[in-house]
């Protein structure tokens, strides 16, 4: 395993709640002495945020091409190379498992991995400086507030959703950007994630 | 995932022009006209090319990841919305109606669908679009491997939100588009991840993964439509908003038919809903909001009216206080 291989997987951990407190103390020593860990923290907590669904804040001009590699990256770092006498069929099914993977683990433990961090040093905001977009998910707000009108009431609510619906279909922006618009609609009746 | 796309030949060839209007338009220090050929464009790529991709839809601090697939043939154009995150929420549509699935509510709604303004008339005159925006280009990005053109259209005031988009240069697909407040923050964004366009697609990506079984369905019928009561009305609008549409027709099972009224500056737009208050139905009173669409409410006698808009609360505001019964 080569050093940035390692690296990735010293972070995968820290974010994961895997690490014990000595190799996590030594991960955070490494995190403040060098920006470009920060930034590759910063993209292990962005790529877990797009495949959970939670809040990132604003997308900067290389997200996309971020997103993409790091899904890939995830996939690897997921999926350790197999040991020569592993037998055969293992490989061919742990493969297809590693997007559940991610997906379980990195709901609650991608926050605590967070929070280890927002403890250790004082200002979190410090962390993602010289990045050019900043996305921590934050525990707090990892519900479902922006998906879900902010009415309690769930009368109320299908009411607004059926005027959105209504709406939708006459909006302006639909004759330009086709269906995109309609992401408004899917994007709520989400049930909320813990 | 890969950033690919594929291209008709058709494409190719229109690639070259494309880049060779580009020089042509930086020589000349790109401009508005340029800007609004470039949105007609991009209006009429989405609405006529055949394309698959994946994208982030971010709002109110949330992100969904969205696989969107369409398609326009002879028998017309079909689109689909999935959701990959949570719940399998999808978005079906096709020239005559519009189908949501929502496992969160295990519901079904079947609307109408709108015919979709043709293109390329679907961007307004100049005069009407640089009375309320600002259209700058501002160069070149690279998003999800692809060349764009990114256009800015500013408000001239703080009655709607600012958008900046990305067009691929090849395409003239949308490939990122932002919607921002006064302050130049986004309330909004889209951009695809990885995006293809395709001679052909199958029909069968365009069926729901979920039947809806057991599901409440919600299908508007042809003939509900009532006569609107003209006693209401919007005594005044922020500047630009001219009235588009009005309508009356049951959304919910049981009522009694709701007022539909929608204005438009040409790229923002605004809907006016008024309906009778049920015994014991929730009051909506004040402003209510989800990512970029806001809400605001007003009770008058015994009707609920309720503004919605993607725009900002102020206008939304505005016009729920203008409306009025007048007979």
């Amino acid at each position: 395993m080569n050093n940035d291989a390692r690296v990735n997987e010293s972070l995968s951990a820290l974010a994961d709640g895997e690490c014990d407190e000595l190799e996590r103390a030594r991960i955070l020593k490494s995190l403040r002495g060098s920006a470009a860990l920060r930034k590759r923290w910063e993209y292990i907590h962005t790529v877990r945020a797009v495949m959970r669904g939670t809040r990132s804040d604003y997308l900067g001009n290389d997200f996309a091409d971020d997103v993409s590699r790091l899904i890939d990256d995830e996939a690897h770092m997921l999926v350790p190379e197999q040991p020569d006498d592993g037998p055969r069929t293992r490989r061919n099914w742990r493969r297809p498992v590693a997007g559940l993977a991610i997906a379980a683990s990195v709901a609650a433990l991608s926050i605590f991995g967070l929070q280890t961090l927002q403890n250790e040093t004082p200002d979190a905001r410090q962390v993602v400086d010289g990045s050019t977009w900043i996305a921590p998910p934050r525990a707090q707000t990892a519900g479902a507030s922006g998906t879900r009108w902010n009415v309690q009431r769930v009368e109320l609510e299908q009411r607004l959703n059926n005027y959105l619906l209504n709406h939708m279909e006459y909006a302006t922006m639909g004759d330009m950007q086709g269906m995109l618009p309609y992401s408004r609609l899917a994007g709520y009746d989400r049930v909320p994630t813990q | 995932m890969a950033n690919s796309i594929n291209k008709p030949r058709g494409l190719r060839i229109r690639a070259v022009i494309g880049a060779a209007l580009t020089l042509v338009s930086v020589c000349a220090s790109a401009g508005v006209d340029d800007a609004r050929q470039w949105l007609d464009r991009m209006s009429t790529a989405m609405q006529s090319l055949n394309y698959q991709g994946t994208f982030v839809y971010l709002h109110g601090g949330e992100i969904e990841t969205m696989r969107i697939v369409h398609s326009r043939d002879e028998s017309g154009e079909r689109e689909r919305l999935l959701s990959l995150n949570g719940e399998a929420r999808e978005v079906i549509r096709d020239d005559n109606s519009v189908t949501c699935i929502w496992p969160g509510t295990r519901a079904v709604t079947v609307s109408k669908a709108r015919p979709r303004t043709p293109f390329p008339a679907t961007i307004p005159g100049p005069e009407r679009l640089e009375a309320h925006y600002r259209i700058v280009t501002q160069g070149e990005a690279r998003i999800a491997g692809m060349l764009a053109r990114v256009i800015a259209i500013q408000p001239r005031d703080e009655f709607r939100y600012g958008y900046r988009i990305w067009l691929d240069r090849e395409t003239d697909l949308l490939l990122r588009s932002d919607l921002l407040d006064d302050a130049g923050l986004p309330v909004e964004q889209v951009m695809f991840t990885e995006l293809q366009v395709l001679d052909h697609i199958p029909a069968e990506r365009f069926e729901p993964i979920l039947t809806g079984t057991g599901y409440t369905w919600t299908t508007e019928d042809e003939n509900s439509a009532m006569i609107p009561d003209p006693m209401w009305k919007v005594q005044s609008l922020p500047p630009g908003y001219s009235m588009t549409k009005r309508d009356k027709k049951p959304m919910m099972p049981d009522d009694n038919g709701v007022e539909h009224m929608v204005y438009t500056d040409g790229l923002a737009t605004v809907s006016v809903f008024i309906e009778p208050l049920g015994d014991g139905q929730e009051r909506l009173e004040g402003a209510s909001r989800m990512g970029a669409v806001n809400v605001f409410g007003a009770v008058d006698r015994d009707y609920q009216i309720t503004v919605v808009g993607e725009v900002p609360a102020a206008t939304v505001q505005y016009i729920a206080q203008a409306v009025v019964y007048n007979p």
